[in-house]
């Protein structure tokens, strides 16, 4: 792997890190289902990478417990689906925002599967007690990707365009 | 590249926000819980293995969710923040966030999904708290 391409994910995770420290007060607003959309649409296969890595700096952050299992899988999977649905949707915003809806509403379900093997009763009552609050996420990516998301893809593909000429 | 018309834009968008809606509703019904008016008896037991502890509280109460009730428990130390009551310690044993130690709220045996503003009292359920290290 190129220099290049290490300093372009450690930077582009980071800020996923500090996107998520910034609307941590406001609860089940978050800009990281929106990034990881948009890293996937400009970077492809390498936003992989960038997730993988913010993954690591959570665990470091908060201790590696039980709900760091479910970050393993839950924002590879937004990736992964993004890089699948990336020539079906193209730049489609209005319909990348209904995905970044849709993984809201699913986020508390696919956070708890990493508790069905530890307590089925718990992964089953977090999933329902928290089935407000992702409708709530739901709305909110909707509404992040709607309003931002072109200009925040056209801005970070400039940046990758300029990364690629000066490398 | 899929060719979108607009109209199928927002009839996927429509769709959308009816199944937000759908979920929106049942996750409501889901949520209501009941409580019981009246007097209950019910127990409380604090554990932390940290501070060598153990103490079963039998009480009673008219109260009707578990939060209120704590307010009223001098043993129990709690702050109150933006979604309710939380507990910090019980008999001067505290959290210690810089070291992973945290109370674990449990209905029975299972693990509570919910703050303590929202446990609803019932007649002869055991809540318990214990001491846990690690998120």
């Amino acid at each position: 792997m190129s220099v290049q391409k290490m300093t372009r994910i450690a930077f582009f995770s980071a800020i996923l890190c500090i996107a998520k420290v910034i609307l941590e007060f406001l609860p089940n607003v978050e800009l990281v289902s929106f990034l990881v959309i948009i890293y996937a649409l400009v970077f492809g296969r390498e936003a992989l990478w960038m997730v993988l890595i913010f993954d690591l700096y959570e665990g470091l952050q908060w201790g590696f417990g039980v709900w760091w299992i479910s970050y393993l899988y839950v924002w590879p999977l937004l990736a992964i689906l993004t890089l699948c649905l990336k020539r079906l949707l193209g730049e489609e915003f209005l319909l990348w925002a209904v995905v970044s809806g849709v993984f809201g509403l699913c986020f508390g379900g696919l956070f708890a599967l990493a508790y069905l093997p530890v307590d089925p009763a718990y992964a089953f009552s977090y999933f329902l007690s928290g089935l407000l609050w992702d409708v709530w996420h739901s709305v909110c990516n909707f509404i992040l990707m709607a309003v931002a998301g072109k200009p925040v893809y056209l801005a970070i593909q400039r940046v990758r365009q300029r990364s690629h000429e000066t490398g | 590249m899929n060719e979108w018309n607009k109209k199928k834009k927002w009839m996927i968008v429509a769709a959308f926000f009816v199944v937000v809606a759908v979920v929106a509703v049942l996750a409501a019904a889901f949520s209501k819980r009941q409580t019981e008016a009246g007097n209950k008896q019910f127990t409380i037991v604090v554990e932390s293995a940290r501070d060598e502890l153990s103490q079963t509280l039998s009480c009673e109460s008219d109260q009707r969710y578990l939060g209120e009730f704590l307010r009223t428990l001098e043993e129990c130390e709690y702050e109150e923040g933006p979604y309710g009551s939380y507990v910090t310690g019980f008999y001067g044993c505290k959290e210690d966030l810089a070291q992973q130690y945290w109370w674990c709220i449990m209905v029975g045996d299972t693990a509570a999904t919910v703050g303590v503003d929202e446990i609803p009292l019932e007649q002869g359920a055991v809540y318990r708290f214990v001491l846990k290290q690690g998120f």
